[in-house]
């Protein structure tokens, strides 16, 4: 049956991170951009934001089933959409991980594949990297002053496991609880933490890299912008967004390192309220959420002002309560796209911006696994 | 035949046209690469004529020089010597050569520059082309504007001087225009057209108004060829003439007539629909005409006459292009799938997945001309005997989903979510 036609937001700003949803890397053209968000169980699981659909600014809002019926998903997309479904969080990191399962089986292509599953070995090699600091930091913490002449770090394997397991049993005896829950606690804690990067190699993770490439993309658009090309008019605005995201997601990548210098008081507010521990240390992750597709988009594109529009329509707004209530409407939201003439009859099939969609969906996966 | 020859004398040019008769494609476009090597075609550049067609069916790499970077944005106008009429809309070959010459000595250093710049360069480079075009282009064209007749002219070309200014003054037009055409082909054919298209359309319109009818329909029946999407092109032409007092109408009626003209006596489209160039290019041509096609027919409502041309066309690319698709179809994707083993390397299944998107790029460019329902049920077909192969499923989802559609896709292999 199919579903009614979708109705045109014109005026949208979300106000937090849910309600903005989470960018999915979909690879049907008229998918491109768009966002999920969980909502409407009954009618497929989750809604789909399509941002800019015509153009001007505005997004449709429907759920799954209607974008299904209306927009042609791609194999790939029907198989994320499926792994959208059954996830338990809906947060940047499942989402990322349920997009690299899908790419890994293959469904966008063999360069996509090859990419996903190197994407998906880095995150393993990174999770393991925070549980080991997150480990040594508990030592550290644990042990007296001088009680071992080596420091954890360079410490030999079955002594260093001997001083780990010393570690976790006192704060265990600490917290009243058992060490399985304490190791339980610990491996949670660096499936969390693996994003945001901890230890010397900190910013090889996920998140500062990302954050790294966002602001290099913000100086490079001010620059296009400075440099007086009326096509490049609005990269102003969009660096000043860019910016202001950037600083969002520096000062809340900091926030979630502050928490690693005191591992006791972690681990009692893990043990008090883990949404709470999960929503602060996650925050970066949900500021920069749809920018890597824009920061591929902006590598591939040379620059060209045709990847600016095309930027345009996808710039992730900035929820309105992120800046509180004093943010002007310039600082949430992005500068609008400009409508396009319609007066040619385009010469480019659909299989092909399917194919430079899978291609820039490996791009993504082997640049900044996002 | 290496690149050591400098010259070529009447008894070479002989044995070469004795050769070219039979020629295979690889003799052919050795000889081709000798004459492209040479500093002065001459004569020998007259060999090609005959197997011009043939050229365009293999198709080989051409090495970017002075004259074809010169006179690759009016292309699509050149038409062969002998076909030429005086009054029509094409260039004849047997100017370029003199021409270029003439604008060569006028540029002097700077067409010395030039030539650095696309020393070792093809034809296939389209940023050196864009690069030294801008350069060359409108140079050159200030040089044709001025210019009086090179004193080879009549030798070369075997013309009268009094067509030099016509000749002359209409390359002079188009190729004061080139660069801002270049963009906008570029944009089109990448799908990222600029969106001030409309305002530089006009601007070149205005321009080639301005020197009169002539210049008008010389630089429409250009665009028509050099951006076939923008259908809109004789409303605007018409519009631009008549606020210059201007008869946009008789020009824009001639560009349609000589493309018509063109697209009916050109051998392109049907070599290409045989696929010898290669898939894609077959498909693009294919979209070129086929895209053409109907935008003149938008254009010409009121023509029954201008109707009945177009859909003769249309039939006859339409004939041309179902008859190998189907072979097309079972020569490059079925055949070679049917001897796969069950797993397959990344580089292959990655060529195979480029071939069935060219060929669903061909069939939805031909599909313009007619036969939709054939095209329909050769690729279902072809989805069913993909389907049924050993290969993976994810792949056999993929070949289908590229060559039919998503939805067919999750059908035949059974993966459709609820």
């Amino acid at each position: 049956m199919s579903s009614p036609p979708p109705e045109l937001l014109v005026s949208y700003r979300p106000t937090n991170f849910q309600e903005r949803g989470l960018a999915v890397p979909f690879t049907a053209p008229a998918l491109a951009g768009a966002r999920v968000r969980l909502g409407g169980r009954e009618a497929g699981g989750f809604e789909v934001i399509l941002p800019n659909p015509s153009g001007s600014r505005g997004v449709y809002i429907m759920p799954w089933a209607a974008a299904r019926d209306t927009f042609r998903p791609s194999v790939h997309d029907h198989l994320l959409a499926t792994a959208l479904g059954a996830m338990v969080d809906f947060t940047p990191a499942s989402l990322r991980r349920a997009a690299y399962a899908v790419a890994a089986g293959g469904a966008a292509g063999r360069a996509a594949r090859r990419a996903a599953e190197a994407a998906m070995a880095a995150e393993r090699k990174h999770v393991l990297q925070t549980h080991f600091h997150l480990l040594l930091g508990l030592i550290r913490v644990t042990e007296p002053q001088g009680a071992h002449p080596l420091p954890p770090e360079r410490e030999e394997q079955t002594k260093l496991e001997r001083r780990a397991g010393a570690a976790v049993l006192h704060l265990a005896r600490t917290l009243a609880t058992t060490t399985e829950t304490i190791a339980g606690w610990i491996e949670g804690l660096a499936t969390l933490f693996a994003a945001v990067g901890v230890g010397p190699s900190a910013q090889e993770a996920f998140l500062p890299r990302l954050l790294a490439a966002l602001t290099r993309f913000s100086k490079d658009i001010e620059a296009r912008g400075r440099a007086g090309d009326e096509a490049f008019a609005p990269a102003p605005l969009l660096a000043r967004h860019a910016a202001t995201t950037a600083a969002l997601a520096r000062a809340a990548l900091a926030d979630a390192t502050a928490l690693l210098a005191d591992p006791f008081a972690l681990a009692r507010a893990w043990q008090a309220d883990r949404g709470a521990v999960a929503a602060g240390v996650t925050r970066a992750d949900w500021l920069l959420d749809g920018w890597a597709q824009i920061l591929v988009l902006w590598q591939n594109g040379g620059g060209a002002p045709a990847t600016l529009e095309e930027i345009l329509r996808i710039v992730p707004h900035l929820p309105t309560g992120v800046l509180g209530d004093q943010a002007s409407e310039e600082e949430t939201l992005p500068p609008a796209p400009r409508r396009r003439a319609a007066a040619f009859r385009p010469m480019t099939c659909a299989g092909g911006l399917l194919a430079r969609n899978e291609a820039l969906r490996a791009l993504s996966l082997g640049t900044l696994a996002a | 035949m290496s690149g050591g020859i400098s010259t070529i004398g009447p008894a070479e040019i002989k044995a070469l046209r004795r050769l070219l008769v039979d020629a295979r494609a690889d003799q052919i476009t050795r000889v081709v690469a000798m004459i492209d090597s040479l500093p002065e075609r001459g004569e020998a550049d007259d060999l090609l004529t005959p197997f011009r067609a043939r050229l365009a069916e293999i198709n080989p790499p051409r090495p970017l020089n002075f004259a074809r970077l010169l006179f690759i944005p009016i292309d699509p106008l050149i038409v062969p010597g002998p076909r030429w009429r005086r009054g029509t809309l094409g260039v004849p070959r047997t100017v370029l050569t003199p021409l270029a010459r003439h604008v060569g000595r006028a540029l002097a250093e700077d067409a010395a520059a030039i030539e650095a710049m696309i020393a070792g360069r093809s034809v296939a480079d389209r940023a050196v082309i864009q690069a030294a075009g801008a350069k060359l282009w409108p140079a050159a064209s200030r040089v044709m504007t001025s210019a009086s007749p090179p004193p080879d002219w009549q030798d070369a070309t075997g013309l009268p001087v009094s067509d030099h200014a016509t000749i002359a003054g209409a390359i002079a037009v188009l190729l004061a225009q080139a660069v801002p055409i270049q963009r906008l082909a570029d944009g089109l054919s990448s799908g990222a057209i600029p969106d001030d298209a409309e305002m530089v359309l006009r601007a070149i319109l205005a321009s080639a108004a301005e020197r009169g009818s002539q210049a008008l329909a010389v630089m429409i029946a250009l665009l028509m060829n050099r951006l076939p999407g923008f259908s809109r092109l004789p409303e605007l032409a018409r519009e631009i003439a008549a606020a210059q007092d201007k008869d946009g109408r008789m020009a824009a009626e001639r560009a349609t007539e000589h493309t018509l003209e063109n697209l009916a006596n050109s051998p392109a489209i049907a070599l290409a629909a045989n696929g010898t160039g290669g898939l894609a290019h077959a498909a693009e041509t294919i979209a070129h005409a086929t895209t053409l096609l109907t935008g003149l027919a938008e254009q010409s409502a009121a023509r029954p006459d201008r109707q009945i041309l177009i859909d003769e066309l249309r039939r006859s690319i339409d004939r041309a292009c179902r008859d190998s698709f189907t072979l097309l179809l079972e020569r490059h994707l079925l055949a070679p799938l049917s001897h796969l083993a069950t797993a397959a390397d990344d580089d292959l299944i990655t060529g195979l997945e480029a071939v069935a998107r060219d060929l669903r790029a061909f069939e939805q460019a031909s599909r313009q001309a007619g036969s939709g329902d054939l095209y329909d049920r050769t690729l279902r077909e072809a989805g069913k005997r993909i389907a049924a192969t050993s290969l993976p499923r994810i792949d056999r989802m993929r070949l289908v989903e590229i060559l039919n559609n998503s939805d067919t896709a999750l059908t035949l292999l059974g993966a459709r979510p609820s």
